[in-house]
Order: C-alpha cells, then structure tokens, then sequence
C-alpha cells in the first residue's frame, strides 16, 4: 500500500510542477457571450484562413457582462490575462486607468477613428489615449408591436395613455424593461433620469443626484410598475428575459437593445414590430444610454501585433457586416448605415442611426462598477419598494459623493461613513441569528431521534449526513432551480398544500431571497449540528440516565437535568463553528442570488470580496478583514465564556 | 405503534434531506420540454439523457472533472503525508503539549476561508502560481491539515508506544516505523481522513473560483456556476441540473461506502475535542 | 424494607441468541442481606436490573413488599441503585447529587437538605458537600453514590459491585462499615459481586449463579461446608480447590494414578473427582489420610504459607501454619470427611444419606 502511495504522489507532482504543455503557436483568447447564430466563429474562421499562424480562441462565457468583466479583472489580476480583452463601453476607463490596456493608436489613427460612429469612438478614449476599438454599437430602443398600437409614445403622458387604452394584464402588459439589480438597470434608468431633463453629474462633474428631475424619474419608474403597466416579475428581468416576454406577444412594448430586431424578425412577431427612441418629457430631448462593445490588447500581451491584426480585421466592413446578419449586432463603420444590403434587410437602421448619433454614455470614471453599484441598488430599492423615490435620490446622493471623497479619507473614518458596509453587517447578524438557532433546535430534535435504538439507525446517520457532503456552490444552483418561479418545486408544493395561492417570487423579493438563503444554510450544515450532538448525546454514559430515571424524573426531566448539561461542550464546539461559518458565508450566497435583490442578501463576505475584486480597494478590504476576524475570535471568546458550566472550568 | 410513529419519522428526515438532490436527478433525466412545462410533473414521462450529454458538449465539462480530481486528489495526497509526519511527531510528545499545540491548529482551521481569499490570492500570485493546480493545492493543504493532523493524531494515539519501543530494539528508523506500522495499522482513520479531505476539495468555490480563473482550469463547481445565464432564451436548466448531478452523486457514492467510518472517526474526533 | 420475589424470570438479549436468565426463582427475605455471587457473565447484573426495572423479563413476576411490580417503572418501585460506576452527575455538586432523587419527587426544599445532612453524617462526609464529583477520590465518590442511595429511604437497596472499583485497602474497611451501615437500619440489600470474599463476609445470604441459572442458595457457611456441586465448591474459599480424578468403588476411592487411596463411607460406584481445600489439608501426619509428596513450590502469605505438593501425578496446595520445617518430601494429610466427592460428569456433589 506504502508503495502504491508513493508512486501516486510522485505522478501527482509530476503533473502539477510541468503544466501540461501549450502549443507552440501564437493563441489569443477572448471572453464574450455565447455565439448564437455563429457569427463569431465565422469571423474568427475567416481570419484564420488568412493568418494561419494566429489562432483565435474565442471561449463562451456567462450572459451577464458583470460576470464576464469580474472574470477578466481575475485574469488581469492573476497575471495571465486574456490577450484580447473584448470591453463592454463601461470598462474601459477602469481597465486603462490600472494601466491593463495598451494604446491603439499604432493600429487606429485618428483618420481611421473618423471612420466610426462618435459616441464609440468617444468611449474608448481615456484620459486621451485611445484603448477601444468598436467593435459593435448599441443604445437602448423602445420596441413597439405595430399591430397594436396605432403610433409609438413619445413622451411619458403618451406612453401612459396608451398603456392605459391597450394593455390588459396579465395578458399583455404595456412594457417590459429590465429591471433587475444590475447594470442593465442603470442604463434603463438613466434613460428616464436623462429623459427628465437630469443628470449623474453636473458640467463641473460634481454629483447631481439630489434634483427634482432625479425624483420624477424614479417616481414614473415605480409607477409603471405599479400599476401593473409592466409585470411585477420584471424587476428579475435581464435583456433576455424582456424579450422572452414580448416574443411571447405578453407584452405592447419593450425596451431593450438593438439586437433583439433581428430575433424578433425571425419569430412569429414578424412585421409587427417597430422601434422608436425613447419616452421623455414634454420639451426634455429623447436620451438613449449608449451601449456597445470594442476590443482592446492587454498590456501584458507577448503578441501585440498579431493582436492588432486581429482587431483590424474585425473592426473591418466585412466583419461587421457578418456580425450584423448573423448576429443582429449594429455596425459602429458610418458608412454601413448607407449599405445597401444592409439597409434591405433593415431599412429601420436609417433612423437608428439617428438615434445612435446622439446615445450618451454613462459616467466615465474608473470606479465606475461603484458608481454604477450604488445606482444599481437604490433604484432597485425603489422598484421592489424598500425605499421612496426622495429616500433614494437622497441616498444616491450622498453615497456616491461620499464614494467620490471617501477614497480619499482614512479608513477609520470610512467605518462609519460606509453605507455599504453598515448594510452588509445588518446582513450578516440577521443572517447568523437567524440560521444558527434554527440549526440548533432541528438540529437537536433530529440528533435526539437518531440517538433512539431502532434499526434504521445507520441509514439514519447516513442520510442526515448527505447535505452536508455535498458542494454548497453547486447545491445553490438547485436551490435557485427550486425556489424558481415559475418552475420552482417549492412553489409548486406550498400551493398544492394549500398555503399559497399563487406562486411566489422567492429570489426577486428582499424577505424571500433571505429566506430562500436561510433555508438552504439551514438544510446544509444541520447535519454538522447533528454529528456533533449525536457525539454528545453518545458520550452520556447510559448508567447516569438509568441512575436518573430510578431517581424519579420523566423522559422531560432527564433532558433539562441531565442531558442538556451535558451536551454543554458539544454545543459549545457546535455554536462557535457554526457562528463564525455563518458569518463568513460566501459560496451560497453569490450563487444563489449575488446579494441581491437591492442588496438585501448581501453579507459581509461578499462585500469584501467585491472591495477587493471589482472596486478595487485590497488595502481597505484587508483592514475590515482583519477586523472582522478580530470580531469573531472575541465572539468566540464570549461565547466559550458564557457557555462553561462550573464543573468544567474546576481542575482536580 | 411506536415503530410506526419511529418509521414516519424516519421517512420524513429522508425526504427532507434528499429531496432536493432526488429533485435534481429527476430534472436532469427530463427532456428540454418537459423541464419547463407547467404544472410541474415530478416523474418524467420520458427519460431522456439529453441533457447529460449537451452538458459535455457546450463546456469543456470533462475537462472540469479532471480538473478537481487532479487538485483534489494531489491535496489529499500532500495533506495525508503531512499531517502523517506531524500526527507521528505529536505522538511521541507527552499529551498535554501534544494537544496544546493541536488546539492552536484548531483555531486557525476556524477560519472562515471567504476571509482569507484575498491574501491567499496575493500570495499565489507573487508565487506565480495563480492558474496553477499547485496554487490551489498548497491553500487546500494548509486549510486541511488542523482537521487531518487531529484525525490522524487521535489514531495514532490509540496504539501502545510500546510497538515503537519493540521496532527500536529490532532496529527499525523512525521513519519505517511510520510507514510499516502506526500507518498500516491505521487504515481506517487514514481512509476517513482521506475522504472527508477530497470531499471539502471536492466541494470547495471560493478559492477555486479565484486562484483558477481561467476557464480551462475550472473545477466542477465554479464550472457550474458559471453555466448559469449561457443562452439567450432560457437559462439552461436541464443542463446545470444534469450538471449538479454528475457532481453530486460521486459524493453521495462516496459517503455511503465509508459511512461507519466516518461517523466513527468524527465522534471520536469530537469527544476529543 | 420489604421482601423481594422473583417467580420464573426468564431474559434473553439478541432476540433469543444469548440467555441472561433461565427460569430464577428467589425469595429475599425483608431485612436481608442477600449476595448474588457468580463469575463474568452469569446473570447476577441482569437480575439486579431486572428487580430494579431497569430491564423488562421475558417472562415470569417480580414482586417487591408484596406487590407486582412487573408493570411499575423504575422510579415508582421504591428502589434504589448503587451502580458500579457510582453514576455520579457530573455536574451537580455532591450536595445536589445526593437530594436530586427527593427533589425530582418534589419534596420541599429544607426537607430535603435536613435529609442530604443527615445521610452525609451518617457516612461522614460532612466537609464534601459544596464540591464536584471529578475532585472526589474513589472512596468518597463511592460514599456519595452510597448516600443518594440512602437518602431515599427505598424498600430494597440494590448494589452493583461496588467495592470493585477501590483499591484493595479501601475495600477492606469500606466492607465492614458497609455491612454494619446495613444492619444498623436493617435493610433489605440485594449485592452483587464476583468476589466471593466479600460474599461471604459481608451476607446474610448467599446465591451462586452460574450461566444464568441459580446453582445454590444458603448461608455462607453452609455454603462453604455443603457445595452442591462442583462448580460452587470451586467458586467458594479462599484458596482453589484441590481436585483429584479417580474411582469410587466398594467403599474406597482410588485415584487415576493410585497415588491417593482412602476408604469412604459413601456407596457409590463409578468416577468422580475427589475435592479437598487447602485449608483443611494439613502438612504432617496429624490427620487420618496420608499422603507422601514432593514440595514444588511455596507461597508466603505472610503468617501462613501455601504449599504445593506433587503427589502422584497430582499437584496439591496445603495450607500451612508457617513454622515447622519443610524437607524437599513433606507428608500431608487431611480427614476424610472433610473431603467432598463430584460425579466426573455431572459436578454433582454426592453424599451418603438421604439426598438434599
């Protein structure tokens, strides 16, 4: 057997001291999403049939750009980055401003710059220098089902009127936006906020949140929402999710991005479908968020030239032309808006192209994901109802002016003025009082079941001990799958029993996704609970309860007289794993809901997790760790403290 | 009656346990239409093994699972041999200090590993070793072997020093005394040791997700995690049920061979303590 | 104090596969010190488990003062238990340890603290009251046990080997205050041992269980001087019995090496095996049968010594007064009436007269 390990271990080592070999050949790698209808495997064949010596690796990732940005941030970080790092229009400020991008200038002068719509070419500029070529435009459009509606609304009284007149829910809804807590949500929001006449940040770029404009805007999104012009669920919704919807015909209008045209050209809806630009005020210009994704080198890159010849051809006419029909993508080259073939298959591009002149970006600031963090939250809050819209203008206010300032302050002093963090620790003690006695009392009642002698005992100890074996991470997609709506089991359980009437949107709402995290914890680590107890309860020598039970006291008494105290060790042990477990959780939780919905599940781990991740600060997350861990060993203290009987803590 | 009563009981621990796995399976074996249509059937009509198979086919899934074999495995390799040579040492200490020094191993095992993402990740990174199996190897060991060390040491202590004692005067060194006799003669604890250390390998994210972000280097969870939003439609949750499957069974295979064990090892472990 | 009964218990564990009792009868009677005596094994801790309730029978009554307790759980019989472990709780004090029976029962507090002092004289533990069990040495966490016991002033006492945790000092003088703690408030006790020594010195009564089954009942020496079979002489005195394997034929026992031949009364015909005790196989030619051996080895006990003889191909252990001097062959005798006589097969004694 000796032997048997060794030669094991030996192998092992060999694999993991010589990574398995690369080949020789030069290998770029860029995330995006999954490449439905081809056309990047079109694109990236072309250009392989041309340059054999480049090979392109494009890798599918999630659909949620914040998820595919925080993966390029880790390969940043890791030191092995992407080699092509394909930008969302947000990214770039952050990502050149930690020096992860190489200029472009080599490949696109500014005579070439020209050739490109503005506001793209505007966007992949950073303090002057240029990181990102456009690759792809984009700026959120109003959907309308011509067949329905006689004209689209142009301002927000329009807009209500007709919702008003033709909308019957649940049938069919008026709109369907996104609603959901993520950056999605922001660029549907400003579209308000700008069509109100407001703005983020005034000319001086001072923050301008605490406006009347701001509270409208937040007042009429709420307002559709509650009067039932859009779906209650919408504020789960992402872009894909509104398109469902209205390809299902449940809805008049939507707003979403360009490259729904195409889907929805190919579906039922054929012919009936018209775009606009946005709602807005009387008097108030249209505002479209701009949207788009470019392609940028990574500064760590070892084949910066071959990288350029990459971005070239895929910035080329005939690239984007392939994007366009296989994709839906909108061109950002000028002069594919005047392409014939182009303006056959969607001669509504004429007036997109308008619209696309004037999209306007989101703030530029490299600590954007923060900004957008803070906007993302309160307006959610707003939607799902936690928040007024005054509240929340206030609170938008005053964060991102203390986000804006507070870099700058020291950290003791950003202990308190850290809203972020305040709400995650709320988080987190609800979190851990809440799921701690709850494992405790199943905990003991299942320990004390299994301790009876009957048969089935073993496979009693087996079965109770199966959740906790099992990976946390993986168990919450099933829990997300469970508590699904509509298709979630649990729904579907409670309503056959009688105790819901309809289903329940468990993860879009505050308490629910709290709940649903609650109830995973708990399913999970009781059987921790019950190992231990059950050691305990093992540990009690059978003659002290016969002793007890001739002395006179009932199956009750034995319990609170002997059998509670102890157990006093074992609970202790228990408690103190248990609390400090709780109050680090992690993987649950960001794979169950990301914190959300308006942050309401976000827990102190994920906070700082995301400090140092995505806001960048390592310095501060690591002061709060530190902290934090300073907290829990105390608590642990305590706890050990108030926990001892008297008889333990006397030696001989 | 009382058995009846003890049975219902029993019945109900099982269904509340296993449910949502059961849950799962039963999800994974549907085809596409079935998963999605309303009101919910629990049985499938059909079993369909379509989804297992688009699994392997849209993500480099075989690649995960090879993945975590090979970062489990190698932890649970290194951690066993370390904590085998501490275990040993420990052993020949007199008990108090033995199990002072074990206590302070505890502690730092409490650690929540969510806090420690941050300097691990530093520290893996001036390694060059982020992308690595290594650099998610090394963390593993160190958050493993308190937990290993105290198994392993309760074992070994259990046998009389006076088998060392015989092997000295027959001339064995010290390092053969640990290898062809406290170790052989403790397989079981070795073996529980072993698998609760995969299983938490097996099992963990947080790490993995960071210290390997790239995508061929994923493990099974953080690869499924990350499968969730893939389409534009619909989340594909045939697939990431089919998915969660795969991951789960080998566990619950794994737990029902060594179960005894295990329980021994941990209630033994935890009277200790 | 009442009497205690048992008709016809039968126990058995591991459904059927191991017998713990076969078919007991036994009547204590009230007042009684009563030792169940047996090796590892036998039944006695199952009996006394039996009559405390803490173990059902599978067949059979049992009865304490008189009435059927076959149904009454164990806190309502009106019994209390010494266990072998003391089953001391841990974490009360000693005071509380001794009164939680009476508390349990809802007795009013100064009741039962004048109770627990009282019982705490009795045994002298008057400065132990306020610490724990882990910082009472053996002796003293026994005594504890003992009072809990006590201060609920049961109808039958039932004790489970408890002296057989204490050294071997200890247990001498803890022996007799028992015995005279007892008889000083005439109980009834049911003790259980696997020391015959303590068996005999401290009962009223003797029972000798062997496999579950009661293989003789009566006083200790009576006992010790009538064996009914071979195993009770074998279990009972001091020292191991001599046993020698021979014939019985017309009056004269011949053993299987002829080294040993004697006339018996006894008519009896066929094999057995002749038993005598050390102690009443004397060195020298002072009693009737002689025996001439070779000395092998002696054992000091201090004021006597054990000394073992070859005779034949017998090896026999006298005892010895301790002076007078030993030459390499020694004579020994001992009186033939003094010797007992088991059928080879069975173990039964045989006796001439009338049968008991």
């Amino acid at each position: 057997m000796m032997k048997g390990l060794g030669f094991l271990t030996f192998v092992c080592v060999l694999f993991l001291v010589f990574p398995i070999p690369v080949s020789s050949q030069v290998v770029l790698r860029m995330i995006g999403p999954e490449d439905l209808g081809g056309a990047w495997t079109e694109i990236v064949g072309r250009f392989h049939e041309r340059n054999p010596e480049i090979r392109i690796r494009y890798i599918p990732g999630p659909w949620s750009t914040d998820q595919r940005q925080d993966m390029y941030i880790r390969s940043f970080m890791s030191g092995d980055p992407y080699e092509l790092v394909y930008m969302d229009v947000i990214w770039t400020a952050k990502f050149a401003e930690k020096g992860w991008l190489l200029p472009l200038e080599e490949w696109f002068p500014p005579e070439k710059q020209e050739a490109f719509l503005p506001g793209d070419i505007e966007a992949g500029h950073y303090k002057g220098r240029f990181y990102r070529a456009p690759v792809r435009s984009d700026a959120g459009v109003l959907y309308y089902r011509k067949d329905l509606i006689p004209n689209p609304p142009r301002t927000w009284r329009e807009f209500e009127e007709i919702c008003r007149k033709y909308s019957n829910p649940p049938e069919r809804y008026g709109i369907v936006f996104q609603g959901m807590q993520y950056e999605g949500l922001v660029c549907n929001y400003l579209e308000y906020l700008w069509g109100a006449g407001g703005s983020v940040l005034d000319e001086k770029g001072k923050v301008h949140l605490e406006t009347q404009e701001n509270i409208m805007a937040l007042e009429f999104m709420k307002k559709i929402i509650d009067e039932d012009w859009a779906p209650k669920s919408v504020i789960t919704f992402q872009e894909q999710h509104s398109l469902e919807f209205f390809e299902k015909g449940k809805a008049l209008m939507m707003r979403n991005w360009p490259y729904a045209w195409k889907i929805l050209n190919d579906s039922p809806l054929r012919g009936n479908i018209g775009m606009a630009s946005f709602i807005r005020r009387p008097g108030k210009e249209s505002a479209s968020t701009l949207g788009g994704w470019g392609l940028g080198i990574a500064r760590a890159n070892k084949h910066p030239q071959a990288a350029g010849r990459f971005i070239e051809f895929v910035t080329s006419p005939e690239a984007q032309k392939i994007l366009h029909f296989k994709r839906g993508a909108v061109p950002s080259r000028k002069s594919l808006f005047t392409d014939e073939e182009i303006l056959k298959e969607s001669p509504h591009y004429r007036d997109l192209y308008e619209v696309l002149s004037r999209a306007r970006p989101r703030p530029v600031h490299p600590d954007y994901p923060r900004i957008s963090s803070i906007l993302q939250k309160h307006v959610s809050a707003v939607l799902v109802g936690i928040m007024s819209p005054e509240e929340a203008s206030r609170g938008m206010s005053r964060s991102l002016g203390g986000l804006l300032k507070g870099r700058r302050e020291g950290w003791l002093k950003r202990l308190t003025l850290d809203s972020d963090l305040h709400r995650t620790m709320k988080n987190t003690v609800l979190f851990t009082f809440l799921s701690v006695p709850s494992e405790f009392f199943l905990g003991l009642l299942m320990a004390l079941f299994i301790h009876l002698p009957f048969r089935g005992r073993n496979f009693g100890r087996l079965t109770v001990l199966i959740p906790w074996a099992l990976p946390t991470a993986v168990m919450a997609m099933t829990w997300q799958w469970m508590f699904n709506n509509p298709f979630g089991v649990i729904n579907d359980v409670l309503m056959r029993a009688g105790f819901l009437r309809a289903p329940f949107d468990w993860l879009a709402t505050p308490g629910g996704a709290m709940f649903a995290a609650l109830f995973a914890d708990i399913w999970k680590t009781t059987p921790f609970v019950i190992i231990i107890l059950l050691a305990g309860l093992q540990s009690i020598p059978k003659e002290l309860e016969e002793s007890l039970s001739l002395d006179g006291a009932g199956p009750f008494k034995r319990f609170f007289h002997l059998t509670l105290p102890m157990l006093t060790p074992f609970i202790r042990v228990a408690v103190i794993f248990r609390m400090i477990h709780a109050a680090g959780i992690f993987d649950l939780i960001w794979v169950l809901t990301k914190g959300g919905p308006a942050d309401s599940t976000r827990t102190l781990c994920l906070y700082l997790y995301d400090l140092a991740f995505r806001y960048d600060e390592i310095g501060y997350s690591l002061f709060l760790t530190f902290l934090f861990l300073a907290a829990l060993i105390l608590m642990s203290f305590a706890i050990t403290r108030g926990l001892t009987l008297r008889y333990e803590r006397i030696g001989r | 009656m009382k058995r009846a009563v003890i049975y219902f009981l029993l019945g109900l621990v099982f269904v509340y346990c296993l449910f949502p796995f059961l849950w799962t399976i039963l999800t994974a074996l549907k085809p596409q239409e079935e998963v999605f249509k309303l009101p919910i059937r629990y049985l499938p009509e059909r079993i369909s093994l379509e989804n297992l198979k688009s699994v392997f086919y849209k993500r480099p899934f075989a690649r995960y699972i090879l993945n975590s074999l090979l970062v489990a495995g190698g932890a649970t390799l290194f951690t066993l041999w370390a904590a085998s040579l501490i275990a040993f040492h420990l052993r020949k200490m007199e008990i108090e200090r033995s199990l002072k020094i074990q206590r302070w191993l505890l502690i730092m095992a409490i650690v929540p590993p969510a806090l420690l993402v941050i300097p691990v990740f530093m520290a893996m990174k001036k390694l060059e070793l982020v992308n690595h199996y290594l650099g998610l190897i090394l963390p593993y060991v160190a958050l493993n072997l308190p937990f290993a060390i105290w198994m392993l040491h309760a074992a070994f202590r259990q046998l009389p020093k006076e088998l060392d004692e015989a092997a000295m005067l027959d001339g064995f060194s010290s390092l053969r005394i640990l290898l062809g006799i406290i170790l052989p003669l403790s397989r079981p604890a070795l073996a529980v040791a072993a698998v609760l250390v995969f299983i938490f390998c097996w099992n963990e994210f947080i790490l993995a997700l960071t210290l390997m972000p790239s995508q061929m280097r994923y493990t099974v969870p953080v690869g499924i995690a990350m499968l969730s939003g893939t389409s534009v439609y619909e989340i594909p949750w045939g697939e990431i049920n089919a998915a969660v499957a795969l991951t789960t069974v080998p566990v619950i295979l794994l737990m029902g061979l060594f179960q005894r064990w295990i329980m021994e090892g941990l209630t033994r472990g935890a009277v200790k303590g | 104090m009442a009497e205690v009964e048992l008709k016809n218990i039968r126990k058995s564990f591991s459904r059927g596969a191991f017998v713990a009792l076969r078919d007991i009868n036994l009547r204590i009677p009230e007042g009684m010190f009563v030792t169940v005596l047996g090796p590892s094994g036998c039944g006695k801790t199952t009996l006394l488990r039996v009559v405390a309730g803490l173990e059902e029978p599978d067949g059979g009554e049992i009865f304490i003062g008189g009435r059927k307790v076959n149904q009454v759980p164990p806190s309502k019989r009106n019994v209390a238990m010494v266990f072998q472990n003391y089953a001391l709780y841990p974490h009360k004090k000693v005071a509380d340890n001794i009164g939680i029976g009476m508390r349990l029962r809802g007795y009013p507090k100064e009741e039962v603290h004048r109770k627990v002092e009282n019982v705490a004289q009795m045994l002298k533990m008057d400065g132990l009251m306020g610490r724990y069990p882990k910082q009472l040495s053996g002796g003293q966490q026994q005594r504890v046990a003992l009072a809990r016991a006590l201060v609920r002033e049961p109808e039958v006492f039932l004790l489970d080997e408890p002296l057989s945790n204490l050294d071997a000092q200890v247990r001498d003088t803890t022996r007799t205050e028992l015995k005279k703690l007892f008889k000083g408030i005439k109980a009834t006790v049911v003790y259980v041992t696997h020391d015959q020594t303590e068996a005999m010195m401290m009962s009223d009564l003797l029972v000798v269980m062997q496999d579950g089954a009661i293989r003789q009942i009566g006083a200790p020496g009576s006992i010790y001087r009538e064996p009914v079979h071979l195993f009770v002489a074998q279990f009972i005195g001091a020292y191991r019995i001599n046993l020698v394997a021979g014939l019985l034929t017309e009056h004269r026992f011949i053993s299987d090496d002829q080294a040993i031949t004697f006339d018996v009364k006894m008519d009896y015909q066929g094999k057995v095996l002749m038993g005598i005790r050390p102690e009443h196989l004397n060195v020298g030619a002072v009693e009737e049968v002689c025996l001439k051996g070779e000395v092998i080895l002696v054992e000091s006990l201090g004021g006597s010594d054990l000394i073992s003889l070859k005779v034949g191909q017998n090896e026999l252990r006298a005892l010895s007064g301790g002076t007078g001097e030993l030459h390499l062959l020694t004579t020994a005798s001992f009186s033939p009436a003094k010797a007992f006589f088991f059928e080879a097969k069975s173990g039964v004694r045989l006796r001439s007269g009338p049968q008991i």
